[in-house]
This record gives structure tokens, sequence and C-alpha cells, in this order.
């Protein structure tokens, strides 16, 4: 027998070897499967479980032996902190409720502490080995994050995050009110959710209130000590003035001074000087209307503005705008009309069952005017037109996102309840229990209910 | 010429316009422990997860729970990625152990007689090309007889197409020891395929 050369055995591999690559790619051009996100999140939802088995069992002693000898470093440094809590609070599954009348310690084993003030609710949704993902569920928390290297913490209150290094400060939200309020007392923590193009960067001493019902949101120097069990949320319109913020407050620029344009109807009803040359009075306000777009003035490159295209549209002249934006040349008008009309395109082709320009105008709305609620609107309109042509596995992921984008979007409860059905018809209704209880919850009225309750009674 | 392992996520058609985050934006998101970035790692990463996942463990069944626990590692370990950039690379070496893993776990079923074959009594893919699908099964079955760390850098270098270094890290070990252990894998890999009549005809080499 010949002994074959190593080129010709090269050849051969090669061959095979992308043969088999080939049927990989064909066998998985359509995966992951639709709702496989649902499903590792509700793997990942499931307490942490490994199976043991039984031919495990002799190994385990000896295993546990060699952990307490040589893990113990391991241990210390690479697993997720503890935490323990007092004042008679109730926990069970990270979830901690306080007495109704007594606030509750949680202390971790990192050394933070956590003080959550009387009635007050708080979820260690993920802790980690150098921090925790904590959410405030209801009321107030004064939390003393230990400043050590690699630390990572952050807390959501409603929509609202927080990132934390090393720092105290005080989080309030209020589910009813819609309000969260975040006081810096020291450090440095770093504020993300609706109102603010990107994020607000606190220094020490300011004081975040956004009240989402009324659109507003204000960052003030703050007026006293720290009240982490008393905070409360003045009235707007009762706040006494506060101290001058300096002109490099670390907020984003929109905050300072709102852009003129906007995709809301009304301008904003208050347009403080520039930093720069502001006088030292009452501290800064945004105020944003229901629909409005954070700063999408100041991104949008507003080189054609089309008018009265809304106002079109809403009379019913759908077809009109869109053969406008074709006899303008439909790239020229994607790339350079300003947010409203994009917006306004973009209903018009839905409406007149252009979807294939819907969806390229809707992508182009995420795309430059990313970050805001226009591109979150985007994205639940980008899930319907999918769900519409049958794709349903990608209007699922629209959804998801439009609902991590816009939690409290106006488009939440139909984009949750869509999500819902679609998994379950793509997955089956096990699959779509978490989402039937999640609208259950924000829900309770809300027109996919029957659903949601036939898919939780189903076995 | 096929492209890398990492070329191949890269590619990955998942849809996304322009503008979009980066993957190293992505990652340092993670890295914040922020949410929302965890629905676009998956939007963005999985389905060359997925294939990366399916060249790795050869054909059979589609393995959900492999790519779960993939992302789930993915999840959990992404703080001690230290280049964003290199996500992709990250998210391959995951898959390999994952697969690693898989492989030995099946081999102690097989050992166990808990199947015959070692695999989970899954449904098998039905398929159009049955005899090509064949062939490369028997393929996936002769590297079966490597080792378990053999098979994974012969297979992580020739199908999954990963450049010697990157087959070494994802192994922790030297691009010298990866080099001798593939040289040795190939060899014996090939003188299998030259026993194998229908092996040899997929291949376009001379059977007799």
């Amino acid at each position: 027998m010949n002994r074959p050369n190593d080129d010709a055995d090269a050849r051969i591999l090669s061959a095979l070897s992308d043969e088999a690559r080939r049927q990989a790619a064909a066998d998985a051009a359509d995966l992951p499967r639709p709702g496989a996100w649902h499903r590792l999140e509700q793997r990942r939802a499931q307490p942490h479980r490994r199976s043991l088995r039984w031919w495990a069992a002799g190994l385990g002693l000896v295993a546990a032996s060699a952990a307490v000898v040589f893990g113990l470093h391991n241990w210390r440094s690479g697993r997720a902190l503890t935490f323990d809590v007092g004042g008679g609070a109730i926990v069970e599954s990270g979830y901690i409720r306080g007495a109704a009348n007594a606030g509750a310690p949680v202390q971790f084993s990192d050394g933070t502490r956590i003080e959550l003030a009387a009635g007050a609710r708080m979820s260690v949704v993920a802790p980690g080995p150098h921090g925790a993902r904590l959410r405030v569920e209801e009321g107030t928390a004064h939390f003393s994050v230990m400043h050590l290297p690699h630390a990572a913490w952050s807390v959501e209150a409603g929509p609202y995050v927080v990132e934390v290094t090393g720092t105290v400060f005080d989080v309030r939200w209020s589910s009813a009110d819609e309000v969260v309020e975040v006081r810096l007392q020291s450090g440095s923590v770093r504020v993300s959710g609706p109102l603010l193009t990107e994020h607000a960067t606190l220094r020490p001493g300011q004081h975040l209130t956004a009240h989402l019902a009324t659109r507003e949101l204000r960052i003030d120097e703050n007026v006293g000590t720290a009240i982490a069990p008393t905070l409360s949320v003045p009235p707007p319109a009762t706040t006494p003035p506060e101290k001058t913020v300096s002109p490099d407050a670390t907020a984003p620029p929109e905050m300072l001074a709102p852009a003129p344009t906007s995709f809301a109807a009304s301008p904003p009803t208050e347009a403080p000087l520039p930093a720069a040359t502001r006088p030292p009075g009452p501290a800064r306000v945004v105020r944003k209307p229901a629909r409005a777009v954070a700063s999408i003035g100041s991104r949008a490159k507003a080189d054609w503005a089309p008018q009265r295209w809304s106002a079109r549209v809403s009379e019913g002249d759908a077809k009109g705008v869109v053969a406008e934006a074709v006899a303008h040349g439909i790239d020229t008008a994607v790339a350079d009309a300003d947010g409203p009309a994009l917006v306004a395109l973009a209903d018009a082709a839905r409406y007149a069952g252009r979807t294939y320009l819907a969806e390229r105008v809707l992508r182009a709305q995420r795309t430059r005017f990313p970050g805001t609620a226009a591109a979150g609107a985007a994205a639940f309109f980008l899930g319907r037109l999918a769900d519409d042509r049958g794709a349903a596995a990608d209007g699922l992921g629209w959804y998801r996102r439009y609902l991590t984008e816009e939690p409290q979007g106006a488009y939440a409860a139909e984009a949750l309840g869509r999500e819902m059905i679609g998994v379950a018809r793509l997955s089956g209704r096990p699959a779509a229990r978490a989402l039937a209880r999640e609208y259950l919850h924000r829900f309770p009225d809300g027109t996919y209910l029957l659903h949601a309750r036939a898919i939780l009674q189903s076995p | 010429m096929a492209t890398t392992s990492f070329r191949v996520i890269r590619g990955s058609a998942t849809g996304e316009p322009k503008g979009e985050p980066t993957d190293a934006a992505i990652a340092e998101s993670l890295r914040r422990g922020e949410r929302q970035a965890e629905l676009e790692a998956w939007n963005r990463f999985s389905p060359g997860a997925a294939q990366t996942l399916r060249r790795l463990m050869g054909p059979g069944p589609d393995r959900e729970d492999l790519l779960q626990e993939v992302f789930l590692r993915f999840y959990r370990r992404i703080r001690t990625l230290r280049e964003p950039g290199a996500v992709r690379g990250f998210l391959a070496g995951i898959c390999i152990r994952v697969v690693q893993g898989e492989i030995a776990s099946r081999s102690r079923r097989r050992w166990l007689h808990l199947t015959s074959t070692g695999d989970a009594p899954d449904t098998a893919v039905p398929g159009p090309d049955v005899e090509a699908r064949d062939t490369i099964a028997r393929y996936y079955a002769l590297l079966g007889r490597l080792g378990q760390s053999e098979r994974s850098i012969f297979v992580a270098r020739t199908i999954e197409m990963l450049t010697l270094a990157e087959v070494a890290e994802a192994h922790g070990i030297s691009i010298s020891t990866a080099q001798r252990r593939l040289g040795r894998a190939s060899k014996r890999i090939a003188a299998l395929v030259r026993s194998d009549p229908a092996l040899m005809r997929l291949a376009g080499g001379d059977e007799s």
C-alpha cells in the first residue's frame, strides 16, 4: 500500500470539512428557532441547579475535599456576593420586603450596605462576584456601596438604571406616581432612562427627579442632607430655587438647553439659557410632552422639513405623502427628512400598504435617531410589520426590543400581548407563561387579558 | 476559501441595520450589567453561535440546550473579557468548551450504556441529500475515535477554521502543542478516511 503524502491527506480532509461546513450552514440556517430567547430567559429565571448523576455521587466527597483545600481562594474571589437581611424583612428568591413600619438593613458580603425604608421593597436580581443588579420595586432605599476594584453595581428604579461604583446615594421609586428620585451624597453615579437622551452623571449633592406622568425631569443641587428614609418629592411648582448649576455639569447638554426642534407638537415649555450663561436661580428643568423625543433636533440633520405631512396623514392623505416622498426621491427623503416628517412618512407608508417602504423608513428612524422614543416606537411597528408578513420570529425580536427600550411606552401593552401570543404560537403555551404572568400583572385590564389567562390555565 | 469561525459569526446575517451598536459596544454594555445589552447580544451573536455549535457537534438534532448553555456562560463570564472587540472569539471559545463537555458527557453515556450511541434520545433531523449527510455523519463518527482533546482541536482547526493561535487559546495550550496534536489527529483521521470508500468518494479522492 502506498503511503499517501501529506498534501493528498490535506486535500481529502479539506474536502470533507468543506462539506461538513456546508451541511452545518444549511442545517443551522434557521437557528436559533423562534422563541429561543424566551426559553433562555425561562432557564435563567430558574434557580441554578446542577443535576447530579449517580456516578457523580461517589466522587462528591473527593470533590468536596478538593474544594475545601484548593478552592477557598476561588470561592472568595469568584463566587457571587451573599447578603443578609435584618429587621424582620421577608426574603424570598432575592425579593426583599421590609416590614410596613420599620426599615430593613441589607448587608452584602463585600461590605456594601443598603437601608430599605419602611414599606420599601427591593429585589436582588443578579448577584455577581463584584456587585449585583438590584431593583427598587417600591419605596426608598439608601445605598452605601463599597468602592472596590471591579465593583459593578446597578440599581433599577422603574425604567431608570443607576450605575454605581463606590458611592453613597438614595433611590426612591413610586410606581403609583411614576416618580423616580436619585440623591447622591458621595462618589458618582450614572443614571439612564426615559427623558434622558444618553445618561446623566450625577455629582455629590445633586438630586435627580423624574416625573414620568408629566414628562418632567429635573436635576437640582442638594437642598439638604441625606434623607434616605423620608425622601419626598416636592411639587415642581413649589421647589425652592437652588444653587447655580456649574457650567461643567456632567449631565447631557440637552438637559441644559433643550433643542428647539422636537417631535413634540408643541415646543418645550421651558428653554433655559445655555449653561455657561445661566444666572444663579432655579435648577435645571426639562419638560417633555408625551411624544417628545429627547434631543432629536440636536441629532437630526433637518435639511428637508416637508410641511404638513403629519396633518395630511391624519387627514387620510397617506398616499399623497408617499407620492411626494417618491417624487423627492426615496433615498433622499429617508436620509434628509426631519424627525416629524420621517415619522409621518412611516405612518403614511404603513397606511398606504407600502410595507417595504415603511420598514425602510422605520429602520432609518432607528438609525438616525437612536435612543429616542421615536426609535423605540419604530421597533414596535417593525414588529407588527414582521408579524403581518408572517415573520413571527422577527416580530418577537422587535417587540422584545421595544419593551426593553420603552418599558413604559405607549405600545407596551400591545407589544407584550403580541409577544405573548407569538411565543405561545411558536413555542407552545408553557413557554409563554412568564409573559402571560407579566401581562396580567402589568395590564390587568388589557385587551389580551383572556389570552393571558388561557395560557396560564393550560396544562 | 472558507472563512474562519470568527468571520463566519461576523458575517451572520442578523439583519442588523447600519447604525446599530458595534460588537465591542455591546460587549461593553454587557460588562456594565446593562440588561438591554443581553437581548442585543443574543440577536447579534446567537445565529453565528448556533452555526458554530453545529459545525463542532456535527449532524444531529438541533441542540438548543447547548446554545442556551453557551449564552448562560457568556452572560456569566462577560466581565472576564479583557478586550471587548474580541467578543466573538470569546464566544467561540465558550462554544468549544461547551461542546467538549457535551462530547465527554456523551462518552460517559455510551460507557454507561444509557444509549447505544451515547447520543441523547432525540429525534433525528430528516433532510435532503441523504447520502452526503450520511457520509458526513460517518466522518464525525470517525472524529469521535480521536481523544476528546484531539477531536476538539482538529474540528476547531479544520472545520471551524480557527487559526492555530485561536485554537491554542481556546484550548488553553501553547501553539506548538496545538500544532503537534493537530498533526497527530490529522494523520490518524486521514488514515481512517482512506479506509472508508464512501468518505473517499465524497472527498473526491481515489478510493481504490
